[in-house]
């Protein structure tokens, strides 16, 4: 039997995607070749054309993208899990329910725990002062035990997420807060950073210009305040 | 001399310039994988046109057009770390979109009517807008002759510039089917349709040859 190759057969698949750009320059040429020796696939050619460019006329989106951005960010606000956990967790559902907000409720909960329980457990260079000093701490008071080099306010609609991708940015973590959460001690989030007063200053220019952040300043410590 | 495949889409006039736009989406993509909301929304901004003209081909509710691209790019918050590059970064994110219009399509039955002139404005210059609207209504009439898989291939080809192992990628299905749709859509659009301006010759009367 004669398998030869039927070049208008060949022509007439490959003409979608010569219409339409995804084509590679050898499929190009070949058709080509081929349109200038036959009129019936130089039709086809042309009907395809008049098609795409239909479809690409049809209907342009006059379309404000913002609003339903900012609905989508919302609805990303009910769900701060997603940028704690190495890998997303899968999606469990289109629409936002009730017990996503009871999570950021708990998560928010678990987060001035544990400020409380790095408030109140001593570090070793103050495990001698007297127990008083352990109890309450208020941000005026001298640095803390894992000496935060930046006080942070931040406003209250701000969401765990957005408060976690600052710091994660900055590079910092909160190791104090005030009794009511309101305002944070920050401390560089990994030991071997620099705590330098170049590094400080760079990160609370960085953090004064992020959105929702009401107050930021370097914490002085009493050793080098004078 | 002007060659006659020289009129393609000039998406692939500038071959080069797709390349450079995906590798910004990928760095864009991995930089949401890590919470950047800043590169997510460029992402969302670089994306939103195109999902709303293949979307709206569906559905006129442009509620409904919100909640499935929102829909998508919800997935693409919580999956972009997961992406490993095996495709373009549109084309992920133009098959999340279309399982997800899939699934709000059938959610909200009946299947709205396509009415593309509510709501949405025409292409093209205000002189050019009558024959932008025949040649619209023309591609309509073709278009509902064809069975849902068969407009839906051609509309990823045309309407979104996919490559054919793209689509098959979209649409879950082998090369080979996405080939086998194209080819009897086209059959059925050239000995059915039409042609446009009564240039019969074009579409109606000539003959197919396999």
């Amino acid at each position: 039997m004669n398998h030869a190759p039927n070049p208008h057969r060949e022509t007439w698949d490959l003409i979608p995607w010569i219409v339409n750009g995804s084509a590679t320059a050898a499929q190009c040429d070949s058709v080509e070749q081929h349109l200038r020796e036959c009129a019936d696939c130089r039709d086809e050619f042309a009907l395809q054309q008049q098609f795409q460019a239909g479809m690409q006329a049809a209907a342009t989106g006059a379309y404000d993208p913002q609003p339903g951005l900012q609905r989508l960010f919302a609805r990303i606000d009910a769900e701060p899990s997603v940028l704690d956990s190495g890998r997303p967790p899968s999606m469990r559902g289109g629409r936002r329910t009730p017990w996503l907000a009871a999570a950021v409720i708990v998560q928010a909960i678990g987060l001035a725990l544990l400020a409380g329980m790095l408030l109140g457990r001593p570090a070793p260079e103050l495990a001698a002062q007297p127990a008083a000093d352990a109890g309450y701490r208020t941000l005026s008071s001298a640095t803390a035990q894992r000496g935060a080099t930046i006080r942070l306010v931040v406003s209250p609609d701000t969401s765990l997420a957005v408060l976690r991708h600052l710091l994660g940015e900055a590079r910092l973590q909160i190791v104090e807060s005030t009794a009511d959460n309101a305002a944070f001690g920050l401390a560089p989030s990994d030991a071997s950073l620099s705590t330098s007063e170049d590094r400080t200053a760079r990160s609370v220019a960085w953090l004064r210009e992020q959105p929702g952040v009401l107050l930021v300043e370097p914490i002085v410590s009493p050793g080098t305040a004078h | 001399m002007k060659s006659i495949t020289d009129d393609r889409n000039p998406r692939n006039a500038d071959a080069a310039s797709d390349a450079d736009g995906d590798a910004v989406e990928q760095r864009l993509l991995a930089a949401v994988g890590r919470g950047d909301r800043i590169a997510f929304e460029r992402l969302y901004l670089r994306q939103h046109a195109l999902l709303v003209r293949f979307i709206a081909r569906h559905t006129a509710r442009r509620d409904l057009i919100d909640e499935i691209i929102n829909d998508a790019f919800w997935v693409v918050w919580r999956k972009a770390a997961e992406f490993r590059g095996e495709s373009k970064v549109a084309t992920w994110i133009i098959g999340i979109a279309y399982r997800c219009m899939l699934k709000a399509l059938r959610q909200n039955v009946p299947p709205v009517e396509q009415d593309m002139d509510e709501g949405f404005e025409l292409a093209g210059t205000e002189s050019g807008e009558a024959e932008q609207r025949e040649l619209s209504d023309w591609v309509r009439r073709g278009l509902d002759l064809l069975s849902p898989e068969q407009r839906m291939t051609l509309e990823l080809a045309y309407y979104l510039g996919q490559s054919c192992d793209e689509i098959a990628s979209i649409m879950n299905c082998a090369s080979g089917t996405v080939k086998a749709r194209l080819f009897h859509a086209r059959l059925r659009l050239r000995n059915s349709l039409p042609a446009l301006g009564g240039d019969d010759d074009l579409a109606a009367n000539a003959p197919v040859r396999k």
